[in-house]
């Protein structure tokens, strides 16, 4: 499967979800699928964005989170899959994009790409809705019942490495706080940022 | 008397923190136990001191008061994830960690992080505050506050007797005691 057209079929079912993208191909492909600046890019901090979502979704339990990690972050942190066990937030999905490579990083093979089943490890946290697809017609056809649950879900999707270039995000750090934090705010009416803006 | 464990717990709930993320070391388990029995809390126990700082900013973009709970070794495991997500950011997180290293901490393996915590936390630009006096936890409310003003974590440091589930000196082992 295409990272792009993975995003695709899920850009056309993107609605309220707030959406946290790691940094690398998450971000970029999910930029480069939307244009949209509502999403939180993070552009460093491998390995957090399905912590990041936790936080949210545990503290915003009436709206949906979308997470887009990729395998060499979820590898770089894999305790993730024990916290996120622990707790299961029925409101969250944590996709992980499986490219076996680190992409940015001309495509350096990660370590045990052959052999890892990132299914099998959420499986054996304690996770019982971890699903994997590599065919874009299975997933297309399977997805929706997947995030109607209205249950923790994790998501792997084989995809290919890319070779074409990808947009980088136009924006950084604190510019995509605000913008982040305000698009939750309208629509959800959390307080992010208090009557004083900060 | 309350300890001062029941202090802490009651300073989160002045200064409104409704989530709690931690990882114990020795020390900190007491107030953990309390944070993980209270229903004011969202507690969520980590694998991995790294998380933490992401769970918290999560809960930041929620709209809610966050805190995360470590060991002074688990702030420094945590370094690059504070650097990259709060400070280049600019997201505020309170973090509260147990004073490791001292003369009054008999790990050897505490010592190297008591060296180095606090210029570390100096060269992060994190600002901290130290409480060795029960009537000094008070400063957990302002500074809550002051990670949401600087926009950075801030981080108050408890020494050993502050962390003690009584309130009493007597229960501590001497240093050298409990190796």
């Amino acid at each position: 499967m295409k990272v792009a057209d993975c995003f695709a079929l899920l850009a056309e079912r993107w609605q309220r979800e707030l959406v946290i993208c790691a940094l690398g191909t998450s971000s970029r492909e999910w930029y480069a699928a939307t244009r949209s600046d509502r999403p939180f890019y993070m552009l460093s901090s491998m390995g957090l964005a399905p912590s990041f979502g936790l936080g949210l979704a545990l503290g915003l339990p009436g709206e949906r989170v979308w997470v887009f990690d990729g395998d060499g972050g979820l590898s770089v942190n894999l305790s993730t899959l024990l916290t996120e066990a622990s707790q299961q937030p029925p409101n969250m999905t944590h996709f992980v994009l499986s490219n076996r490579v680190y992409q940015v990083l001309a495509r350096h093979p990660l370590g045990n790409a052959a052999r890892t089943d990132y299914v099998a490890m959420a499986r054996g946290a304690g996770i019982e809705r971890a699903y994997s697809f590599d065919d874009l017609a299975v997933f297309r056809r399977e997805i929706d019942e997947i995030l109607a649950a209205e249950r923790f879900a994790f998501v792997v999707l084989e995809v290919e490495a890319e070779a074409r270039p990808i947009p980088h995000i136009p924006w950084e750090g604190p510019e995509i706080k605000y913008r982040f934090g305000r698009h939750v705010e309208a629509q959800t009416g959390a307080a992010v940022f208090g009557p004083a803006g900060y | 008397m309350a300890t001062g464990p029941e202090l802490i717990r009651d300073a989160l709930v002045g200064a409104n923190v409704r989530l709690a993320a931690s990882l114990p070391d020795d020390w900190l388990s007491e107030l953990i136990r309390l944070l993980q029995q209270d229903p004011r809390f969202i507690h969520v126990p980590v694998a991995r001191e790294e998380e933490i700082a992401g769970i918290c900013s999560g809960a930041f973009f929620a709209g809610l008061n966050a805190v995360g709970i470590m060991g002074c070794a688990g702030f420094l495991a945590s370094v690059h994830e504070l650097a990259t997500l709060n400070l280049m950011y600019e997201i505020p997180l309170l973090l509260l960690l147990s004073l490791r290293g001292t003369i009054e901490d008999p790990r050897v393996y505490q010592v190297v992080q008591g060296r180095v915590t606090l210029p570390v936390m100096e060269a992060l630009g994190i600002p901290y505050h130290i409480v060795e006096r029960q009537e000094q936890i008070g400063v957990i409310g302002p500074a809550c506050e002051h990670a949401r003003i600087a926009k950075r974590p801030v981080a108050v440091l408890f020494t050993r007797g502050i962390l003690a589930s009584v309130h009493t000196h007597e229960s501590v082992p001497a240093p050298g005691a409990a190796r």
